[in-house]
């Protein structure tokens, strides 16, 4: 019973993350719960303490590691169910798998790494973060066969999604046990968790725990408590009941002496966190930002330029989500902002009728925005170039840009014997669909400045999208007018 | 385009579609049928060139015009595919007049599939998000429901490079391989004001078949618009006239854009169905420049004097 429940609970956070990174689950709270449950974008966003949806992840990365050590790990994360399902095609095929080592440099020399990057606010964590892996994971999937072009995080994902899927043939969660940063952070916590999976001696070394654990850290009896994820599988597997599950906490009897190496290695690790989070001058680190206006948009929602840099840990959630392909991660400057979300404007465009980039972000660096406020968001604005554009240069119909706008902040206006475009600021958008449509080549004639501050434009009129039958004003005339 | 032999049985079905249509609608307790003068020298079998019908639902109304033109047998090969374009360019929801009606579009689907077609293909090279124009303009669903199978135009694999035999412009188009490929083309156009070529109906909707747009523009796209039909001209066209957004088109700011005029246009001549549609729309002929560049190419006509036009009413 208890492994069925864990494989419902498993699979629904996969078929959730699923749906979400796919566009099949629109509604809000559904990118919401599912990115409020990515433990590293979360905790970096949670840095800001000033958004509500943190709380929830705050509490979750707390208490649970707290009661039940990695019960994250093995009931809930879609990166170990996907391992689980290899493993166990890899016990379908006869294939015999051996444990990964839970003590090495490696994985604390990843911890370290991945979680000093987080709280210097360098959003480069995410190579080693899961979660991030897999939403660069599923964006390779979604896209690639929509002819967008492969950039960093889809090679990113595939040698993620491949090592992932292949690995565990033969080393069963290897990512959980050698790598993952937020597994080891649970790892270090679960030592003071109140329940504990405990042996109590009476073991006859049948191999039945090693058996039915799915990291392989069991031994006649003996938990490797480097690498055990909490799943529970090996205490009803036990035929003479020596395992067990019980209310333990750190300061009753029986808890674990004190252990002096380790608490020596987190005081001086906790130190030089703080440390380096004090001596932090720059918001941008590593690297200044260019100053000047920005080439590159930022996401809607993204505030100011500022906040966005300060806040986008570029795990790439809102990349994987754009239906456009739009939003790419490569950040304003080659060296700052490394993998960093932003609008590729040119030929592509930010979809008027879309906000899943703000349902989706983890860290806070896109706040969230219902569709019909994210409409109003002024990413930029367009600016006509008259020696370029064809009405007004070379005497031919055209309107391309004027048909894309979404807003009507293109009028086409009498010129000579035909119309040109004449752009009202107030309404536009800075969307890029203008610019996308602009047929003139080598050099667009219309294109977007982005803003580094965001602000609301102006709607032309009531928005026709409830529009009703009977609003619609019928024609005088009774006759056929031709 | 596919010419073939009528059998007779199909021609009796059809005379007596003819016959019916008029009486059905006397029957349904409408008023008769306005005929504005008998028909002129007319078509084969002495079909009208173009109908013109008014005041009913955009399905009631396709299916008094297609009755009136001799029923979707001639248009439609028993066991033939069939393209429905209608234009799904944009992210719009029905009653914003920028799309083609939904319900227009799905009862043309039933009649294909009624008249015979094996497959019935809906598409259009979207000008916004193709999933969202489907979605918002309600066309991807109708079409799915009335047995269309909805194909992208997104993808490029699907256009194939043709010549243009007889151009003077557009010498090479990559067009869509449905296009090229249907025994039957059913062009099912909105009529809409359009801020670069003034006016968009039967011709200006087969950009929508089209992968490189943009050359248009540059090049002149009066003269791409009129040289293109030469490719393939549709088998039948159906002005949807039902709402026309009469300023700020082809994409519209709101309601007050938009006129409820409850008009279709029928014909198989693409030109003469626009210069009925120009008309429509409040405009003339000679203001929407594709319209006299395609007659002087022989593409068809645009003398509504002299050709026979029937006009119905279905007004109670």
């Amino acid at each position: 019973m208890r492994r069925e429940l864990r494989l419902a609970a498993q699979a629904a956070a996969f078929i959730l993350s699923v749906a979400v990174f796919f566009g099949l689950a629109s509604a809000p709270w559904a990118s919401q719960l599912e990115s409020a449950t990515r433990p590293m974008p979360g905790l970096s966003g949670a840095r800001w303490l000033d958004l509500p949806r943190f709380w929830p992840i705050l509490l979750l990365l707390t208490l649970l590691p707290w009661l039940g050590g990695r019960l994250y790990c093995s009931w809930y994360c879609p990166a170990g169910f996907l391992q689980d399902a290899a493993a166990r095609l890899a016990a379908v095929m006869g294939l015999k798998g051996t444990a990964s080592d839970g003590r090495t440099a490696l994985r604390w020399a990843c911890f370290g790494l991945a979680w000093t990057l987080l709280l210097c606010g360098s959003p480069s964590f995410h190579f080693l973060d899961h979660s991030s892996s897999l939403g660069s994971l599923y964006g390779l999937l979604r896209f690639s066969w929509g002819g967008r072009e492969v950039d960093a995080m889809a090679v990113h994902g595939l040698l993620f999604g491949s090592a992932l899927l292949v690995l565990p043939l033969w080393r069963p969660r290897w990512f959980c046990a050698a790598l993952c940063p937020s597994g080891s952070l649970f790892t270090l916590m679960r030592r003071r968790s109140l329940f504990k999976i405990r042996s109590d001696g009476g073991c006859s070394g049948c191999g039945a725990c090693s058996e039915s654990c799915p990291v392989r850290c069991l031994e006649n009896g003996r938990i490797d408590e480097s690498r055990c994820i909490d799943c529970l599988e090996c205490v009803p597997a036990c035929p003479s009941g020596s395992l067990t599950y019980r209310f333990e906490p750190p300061w009753g009897k029986g808890a674990s002496e004190p252990d002096a190496g380790r608490r020596r290695f987190l005081f001086s690790a906790g130190s030089a966190a703080l440390a380096v989070l004090a001596g932090r001058r720059s918001p941008a680190w590593p690297l200044a930002f260019p100053p000047g206006e920005p080439r590159d948009g930022i996401p809607p929602g993204g505030r100011s330029s500022e906040e966005f840099h300060e806040r986008c840990v570029s795990c790439g959630a809102c990349a994987s989500v754009c239906p456009t392909g739009v939003i790419e991660l490569r950040g304003p400057s080659p060296l700052a902002g490394l993998g960093q979300a932003r609008l590729a404007y040119g030929s592509k465009v930010c979809s008027y009728e879309c906000n899943a980039c703000l349902a989706v972000c983890p860290s806070g660096a896109l706040a969230y925005f219902p569709l019909p406020v994210k409409k109003r968001i002024k990413l930029g604005s367009s600016i006509l170039k008259k020696e370029r554009c064809l009405p007004i240069s070379q005497d031919k119909d055209c309107a391309a840009c004027h048909e894309r706008c979404p807003t009507g902040a293109i009028a086409m206006v009498p010129h000579k014997n035909l119309r040109k475009p004449e752009l009202k600021d107030d309404y536009c958008i800075g969307c890029g669909a203008c610019e996308a449509a602009c047929p003139v080549q080598s050099e667009k004639a219309i294109v977007v400045r982005p803003k580094r501050l965001h602000t609301f434009a102006f709607i032309p009129r009531k928005s026709a999208g409830d529009a009703k039958l009977s609003d619609i004003k019928s024609a005088a005339d009774e006759g056929f007018a031709f | 385009m596919t010419k073939r032999e009528m059998t007779r049985n199909e021609f009796v079905r059809m005379l007596g579609a003819l016959a019916a249509g008029p009486a059905a609608a006397g029957l349904l307790g409408r008023a008769a049928p306005s005929w504005a003068g008998e028909p002129k020298a007319g078509g084969p079998k002495g079909w009208p060139d173009l109908v013109g019908v008014r005041d009913g639902s955009p399905a009631q109304m396709f299916d008094a015009g297609i009755k009136a033109l001799g029923g979707m047998g001639r248009f439609v090969r028993k066991g033939g595919t069939v393209l429905v374009k209608p234009n799904i360019g944009w992210a719009k929801t029905p009653n914003e007049g920028a799309c083609t009606n939904p319900e227009l579009v799905g009862r043309i689907v039933e009649s294909c599939r009624k008249a015979g077609a094996k497959k019935v293909f809906v598409f259009d090279h979207s000008v916004d998000l193709e999933d969202e124009c489907l979605r918002l303009s309600g066309i991807g669903p109708a079409a799915k429901a009335a047995g269309a199978e909805v194909r992208s135009g997104a993808d490029r694999s699907a256009y194939r490079k043709v010549a243009v035999k007889g151009s003077s412009l557009l010498k090479e188009v990559e067009v869509h391989g449905l296009y090229l490929d249907c025994d039957t083309v059913i062009n099912v156009p909105v009529l809409k004001s359009h801020g670069g070529a003034n006016m968009t109906a039967a011709m200006k909707n087969l950009m929508g078949v089209v992968w490189d747009r943009g050359w248009w523009h540059r090049h002149g796209l009066h003269q791409s618009i009129a040289e293109f039909p030469l490719v393939r001209k549709p088998d039948l066209n159906v002005v949807d006239a039902f709402i026309v957004m009469v300023k700020n088109g082809p994409r519209g700011l709101g309601t007050e854009d938009l006129l409820m005029k409850k008009t279709q246009i029928l014909s198989p001549d693409i030109v003469l169905a626009d210069s009925a549609a120009v008309r429509t729309l409040g405009l003339e002929p000679s203001q929407v420049a594709h319209i006299g560049m395609a007659e002087k190419l022989g593409l068809g006509s645009s003398d509504l004097e002299k050709k026979s036009v029937k006009r119905i009413s279905l007004a109670s």
